[in-house]
């Protein structure tokens, strides 16, 4: 009895079912269809660019770090050498300024390297200032302008004038370092330099411009 | 223009059809944008009929519909797995359930109490028997109680199986049958001359 009676319903049920579907005409609006299409791209670019953007970041991130360590690798070797050599220099032979040569390769020292020969020489320069006084070096800003050549004959100087044994002396490094104190009008340290070359190097060639002081 | 560019976006569905929701998910969570015109191709239509059966008019129903797909897309990184298909249907039911809150309707009508019966309208003279009946059909959904009625959509336009449906609503699974059975015991009513 309830199984014949089920039956009815069952197919009822399904013909329900059917006349629902036939319903089913109805769909969203095109405007809303473009919305949230359009919602759903922007996410998703928002979603790539954030997948750039700590990529990106990284990338100058490492950059930045490789360039500063590579840096680091080359400066750190002068000021730490010239803390040596100070410390190592007696007092009495620092008024007699000898000079330990100490190779530099100048022509690829960046900026860094620059910034540290200033600071140690300034450094050298207050401690030894009653007992000798040095020839000033040229200012950074007198530097400004004039290329990597001029600068690389500035540490040149720089290395001379902080302590480098006169025998180690590079005989190019040594005119250059003669001539910059020409240039700033110590010609008395310039002459005694020159004789000091003239005797380490008796046949090297003397530049023009120093010549007038050797005969002097 | 805004339709003739969501008609040729979702011109595009097929093109992933063979991949499942979940993977289709995946990828636009990953930043595939084709990958969601396909998956809003497949939930396009059943999601909004769902809604807009059970809601009280049709722009509550646009409203809902838009908000259900805006919560799929903000959510697209909490999805956790699962079915795509259930957990976009309960999306789209929590926000019915919220709306009904907020409108604070009672769509809970006694089946037999008279009162309560839904006015049919007027029904031209000139329309078919059987539009009469798809009228009719549509009318008497809405006056189902709010659970038979989610039930008999849920079963009809989700395409979820009776234990997915009755894990969503929280109920067991003879619960949800007894709610299915009511549902259409009460239509077969309204509409004995058409089936």
């Amino acid at each position: 009895m309830s199984d014949r009676q089920n039956r009815p319903d069952s197919r009822k049920d399904a013909a329900i079912s059917d006349l629902y579907r036939t319903t089913r005409k109805e769909e969203p609006a095109g405007r809303l269809d473009a919305m949230i299409l359009a919602r759903a791209e922007v996410a998703t670019q928002r979603r790539r660019r954030r997948w750039w953007l700590p990529v990106s970041s990284a990338a100058v991130l490492l950059l930045g770090v490789t360039l500063t360590l590579q840096l680091m690798e080359q400066a750190p070797r002068l000021p730490q050498s010239l803390e040596e050599v100070e410390a190592d220099r007696p007092v009495e032979a620092e008024a007699a300024r000898p000079i330990k040569k100490k190779q530099i390769s100048s022509d690829s020292a960046p900026a860094m390297m620059m910034d540290s020969l200033f600071k140690a020489d300034s450094e050298a320069r207050g401690r030894r200032q009653e007992e000798a006084p040095l020839p000033p070096l040229p200012s950074r800003e007198a530097l400004q302008g004039v290329g990597p050549k001029a600068e690389s004959k500035l540490l040149e100087a720089e290395t001379l004038d902080l302590g480098i044994a006169q025998e180690d002396r590079d005989p190019a490094a040594w005119l250059a370092y003669i001539q910059t104190l020409l240039d700033q009008g110590d010609e008395t340290t310039a002459v005694q330099e020159l004789e000091a070359f003239s005797a380490r190097y008796p046949e090297h060639p003397i530049p023009a411009k120093l010549q007038p002081l050797s005969i002097e | 223009m805004a339709r003739c560019r969501a008609v040729q976006l979702i011109g595009l569905y097929g093109q992933m059809g063979e991949l499942t929701d979940e993977e289709l998910f995946r990828r636009f969570a990953g930043g595939d944008f084709e990958a969601f015109q396909d998956l809003y191709a497949r939930y396009r239509k059943s999601l909004y009929l769902y809604l807009l059966r059970s809601s009280s008019s049709a722009t509550e129903a646009d409203d809902l519909y838009q908000e259900a797909w805006a919560r799929v897309i903000q959510s697209k990184g909490r999805f956790t797995g699962g079915s795509f298909k259930a957990w976009v249907f309960r999306i789209a039911r929590n926000l019915q359930i919220d709306s009904f809150r907020r409108q604070r309707i009672t769509l809970i009508p006694e089946p037999d109490e008279p009162g309560h019966q839904p006015d049919p309208g007027p029904t031209p003279d000139d329309i078919s028997h059987y539009d009469d009946c798809r009228e009719r059909l549509k009318l008497g959904l809405q006056s189902l109680s709010q659970e038979q009625r989610e039930a008999f959509l849920l079963k009809e336009e989700s395409g979820l199986t009776l234990e997915q449906i009755a894990g969503m609503l929280g109920v067991g699974r003879e619960t949800l049958k007894s709610r299915i059975r009511y549902a259409l015991k009460r239509l077969r009513q309204l509409l004995e001359d058409c089936v």
